[in-house]
Formats: C-alpha cells, structure tokens, sequence
C-alpha cells in the first residue's frame, strides 16, 4: 500500500529526512517512532504528497506522490498534529467542506454515520470552538476517515487528551485498523506503538530500525532474570556472582529494606535461571522472588536513537 | 477547473465570514462613513446660499462640470464626483482584508494543512478564496454607490444628479469594479502566501489605490472628466492585470513554502 525508496528531503542544506525505504502493507498499522525533529512529520508530508521530495520516489495506493500528488492526496487521511477544525462552523459544517472537497456522494449520511460513531451527533450543532480537546480530536479523526481512505496518517493522535479520551482513540483506531485500514501512526507513546502497530520504525532523519515491537525487544534488549534477595548482602557474594560463568553481566541495587535486588543477564535465560538460584542459595544468599524482566520497548527506542546521535555526533568531529 | 472545489471553498470562507463579527464589522465601516460623508458634504453645500460661491470654484475644472454653472452646483457636481472615485477604492480596500486572511489566517489557526492534505488544486483553491474576498466586496462597493446617489438625489439638483448617472458611472460599478476586487484579492493572496503576517499583504496590496487616486486628483484638476472610453482603456488595464496576477498567484503559491517556512 505504501512503498518508498530512497525517499529524502532537504529544506536548503538541512537534511530533514534521508534514504527513506519502507514497505507498508494494505491493512498494517505501522508505527513511526522518534525524537522531535526525528522527520516525522516530514516523512507524513512526503508521503501524503503535501510536499515533494527532493530524492527518491514514493507510490501511496499505487500512485506516485512525485508525478499523481492529487491522486494520493485524494486516496489517504491525514490528522495533523494539531486537530485544525474551523472553530466557529458546527462539526456538520466542517465535514461538509471536506466531505465536497473529496466529492462525496451520500455526504450527509456519511458525516451522520461518523459522528454517530464518534459520539459526536448529539452535538453536531455546536461551533466548535466551544469543544473540549478531546472532542475536537475526535471530530478532527471524524474528518480524517469521512472519506473512508486506504491510508490513515496519524500525527501524535493521543497528544494532550485525557487517558479517557486517549483510549477511546486508541480504541477507535483498533476498529479501523479491524476493518483492514492501512495505518501509519506517528506518536511519542511507545506503550501506544506496541500494543496498537503491527510493525514499527525508529526514525531519525535516516529509517533506523524496522520490525515488529517484540522483534525489536528481543533483538536490541537482553532480557534480564530479576532476584530479589533478602539480608544478608556481602561484597564476597557480589564477586562469586561475578565469577559464574552462566552470568554474562549484572547489577544490584538496595530494595529499600535490608534485602537486595539483582538484574542479572543469563548466557541463556531459559537454561540458566535455575543455576542461577541453586547457586545463590548454595552461597548462603536468601533467596525471596524470581522473576523474567521483558525489555521495553522504550529502552530499544532509546538505545537505537542513543546511538544514531552518537554516530551523527562522531561523523560531524571527524 | 473544479467547480465543486471552488464552489465549496467559497461556501466556507462565506459562513466563516458571517460569524466572524470583527471582519463583518471592519468591511462596513468604510463605505457606510463614506455613503453618509457624501451625503452630508453635499447636504451642507446644497444648504449654502448660491451667493456665497461666486468666483470660489476654479476655473480649471472640466468643461462638463462648469457647465453646471461656476457657482454651488459646479461644486456639488464637482464633490459628488470625488466621492464616486472615493467609492471605487472600497472595491480595492475591502477585498484585501478578506482575502490577506485567506492564507495567513488559515496558517495561524492550524487549518492549511488538512486543508492542503486534500486533492483540492491550487488553482480551484485561490478562485474560490479570491471570489470569497470579490463578491461581497463588490455587492457593498455597488450597494455604496446605490445609496451614494440616492443620497445625491436627495441632497442635490437634478443636474448633478443626472452627473453621477451618467453611463460611465453604472458601467465602472457594474462591469469594472468586480475586475478592481478581483485585482485586490489576487494581490492580496499573492503578498499573504509570501509573508508571514496578514497586515503586511495588506500593507504591500495598499500600492493598488494609486492608479484611482491619481484619476480622482486628475478629475479635480481638470485633467480627467471620467468618460466611456476612459473607463473602457482603465478596464482592460485592470483586465490585463488580473491575468498577469492570477498566473503570478498560481505560479508563487507553494502548499509547501507555506507549510515549512510560515511560522
């Protein structure tokens, strides 16, 4: 459904996004994750053929954002960062205007059908600048899916709502992505990313990673064994840890009473975990929980955009 | 051309008109002073003995206005006139308030993107934000001049009257004023996809006034006494105009100047 290569854009000599390839099938929720100023919305522009690329080549539902931007623009949804609703025409109003722009037929059962769905009819009258955030985010997804698009961008869909409203996107957005839409997800909320996208990127001007959340959890954060010891603690203790073999790395740290909690990275978790306390009760260590550690998503996110600065800051010294 | 596109576009920029009190209050102030001035003016002219204007009128003023006599009724004729022209520059005034909003405003109230995400052209959208600025600019403009010399019939002779109804004053209110709006919207929307703040496009279009001025102070001295084929030549100018700007306005109105750089 979405297919770049190459894809970049500059904006004189600022690089905002660069050899973008990305394959997106019909029907996928793909989350794209990244730092402010990563190229996110960049990327969105590029691809809703609002702007145009400065190297490469997109195609959006099988038209080229280059040569057919129209055509694109007539095929996909967009909701922006912020919901840009005009605030002193009724929600009826402002559908209707998008609603003729993408020449709807039946619009006025149409805008019934999605603000029903949104819970938005009873309203349908109000100006809405009188709305809360929420509401006229809503209203803002209403206008996005009115024209029932092959692709949906989202911009940072759940920014600023309430954890109410935040959910009752996040559950509208499951509905769509249920109903076979394809979806790009643009959003700060990696909690968000993994329990609603089917694959992820981690962008930072450049496509850093692609692939699905728990891939990308086991891939790029060891899982961690977590022990949670009583008193005694000793310092020969830490160093006989130190020298097990099945042990590959670990940290300990104080649990706020006497005892003790250890991260430990097994050589093979599934193998070693009860090595690990066999070993430990044999060292006189009191042993009170034992429990597998799932590395979040967060941390790949952070150690992959980590390192890409890292890189980026060691290619401008040389 | 996509005539829904425009058509829709037009429809919206109207209800957001109606609701916005300040620009709807702003667009009626200048010609309801203007209509009430000329009505005033020539109402204390008229009011003034006839004795009291021998050898005051100057003797330079067109021959159609001294044959009105070099008295009272040159001057009223002469007033009158001034205040026609006066009128023609709210044809020029009111479109660039709407329109220098049409863009910038739409920037600043985060509704250019959404709007610039759908397959609407640039084309169809600048029509239909022009024709937002044009149409109710030249109803008022017309309806300015309607009461404007219903106001002259009620203050003045029926000879000045028959002045300020003579052909080429119906034509330039009918025919050549929509053409002004038009060259003020164009204007407007070119200067307000290029910078950043809508008082500054409307700043830059205020060159437009100039060429109407110029008639007015013209007509005064007696240089111009606006005929026919005056208005026929001025009328293909702002033709010419128009064309050279709308195409200007296609070619300098970037979706993605506006969405990257405006700030």
């Amino acid at each position: 459904m979405i297919r770049a290569q190459g894809l970049g854009r500059t904006f004189g000599r600022f690089v905002a996004v660069e050899s973008l390839d990305l394959d997106v099938a019909e029907g996928e929720v793909f989350g794209l994750l990244g730092p402010n100023g990563a190229g996110k919305t960049t990327t969105v522009r590029l691809l809703t053929g609002v702007i145009e690329p400065t190297s490469g080549t997109a195609t959006v539902a099988g038209h080229s954002v280059r040569d057919a931007p129209e055509k694109v623009r007539a095929q996909v949804g967009i909701l922006t960062e912020t919901p840009g609703l005009y605030v002193r025409l009724d929600a009826v109003e402002n559908l209707r205007f998008f609603g003729e722009l993408a020449e709807l037929s039946g619009l006025e059962r149409r805008i019934q059908e999605v603000l029903s769905r949104l819970d938005l009819w009873h309203r349908r009258r109000e100006p809405v600048g009188g709305w809360s955030k929420g509401m006229r985010q809503r209203l803002a997804i209403a206008r996005a899916v009115l024209h029932a698009p092959k692709v949906l961008f989202l911009d940072e869909p759940t920014s600023g709502l309430d954890p109410e409203a935040a959910r009752s996107v996040r559950a509208l957005v499951s509905e769509l992505r249920a109903e076979g839409c394809t979806i790009v997800l643009c959003t700060h909320n990696l909690d968000e990313a993994e329990r609603l996208c089917d694959r992820i990127g981690i962008l930072k001007t450049r496509l850093l990673r692609t692939d699905t959340p728990a891939r990308l959890r086991r891939e790029f954060a060891e899982p961690r064994t977590v022990v949670r010891l009583g008193a005694p603690w000793t310092e020969d203790l830490e160093a006989r840890i130190a020298a097990w073999p099945f042990v590959r790395s670990f940290a300990s740290a104080a649990d706020g009473g006497e005892g003790r909690t250890l991260r430990v990275a097994l050589a093979a978790p599934d193998l070693d975990t009860p090595a690990l306390v066999r070993a430990l009760v044999e060292a006189g260590a009191s042993v009170r929980s034992v429990a597998d550690e799932t590395p979040s998503l967060e941390r790949v996110y952070l150690d992959l955009v980590g390192a890409a600065h890292d890189d980026a800051a060691g290619g401008g010294a040389s | 051309m996509n005539v829904r596109h425009v058509r829709a576009v037009l429809r919206r920029e109207a209800l957001e008109l109606r609701r916005n009190r300040l620009v709807a209050l702003t667009m009626a102030i200048l010609p309801t002073a203007l209509v009430a001035s000329a009505v005033a003016t020539t109402a204390f002219i008229a009011r003034t003995p006839e004795g009291e204007f021998r050898g005051d009128v100057p003797a330079g003023l067109a021959p159609q206005l001294r044959a009105l006599g070099h008295g009272r009724d040159a001057l009223l004729g002469l007033v009158a006139d001034q205040y026609l022209y006066m009128l023609l520059l709210i044809a020029l005034a009111l479109p660039s308030t709407i329109a220098a909003h049409a863009i910038v405003g739409e920037k600043v109230e985060r509704t250019l993107e959404p709007l610039l995400a759908t397959p609407i052209a640039t084309s169809d959208l600048l029509l239909g934000k022009c024709l937002a600025a044009v149409v109710p600019a030249t109803l008022i403009t017309q309806l300015g001049y309607v009461l404007t010399v219903a106001g002259f019939a009620w203050t003045c002779p029926p000879s000045v009257v028959a002045l300020t109804c003579r052909p080429v004053w119906p034509l330039a209110f009918g025919l050549v004023v929509p053409a002004l709006a038009m060259l003020s919207a164009l204007a407007s929307i070119v200067a307000s996809s290029r910078v950043n703040d809508p008082r500054t496009a409307q700043g830059l279009v205020g060159f437009l006034v100039i060429p109407v001025i110029g008639a007015g102070i013209s007509s005064v001295m007696g240089r111009l006494f606006l005929d026919v084929g005056h208005l026929a030549w001025g009328a293909l100018g702002v033709l010419v105009l128009d064309t050279a700007v709308l195409w200007l306005a296609v070619k300098l109105f970037s979706r993605e100047a506006i969405l990257t750089r405006w700030k």
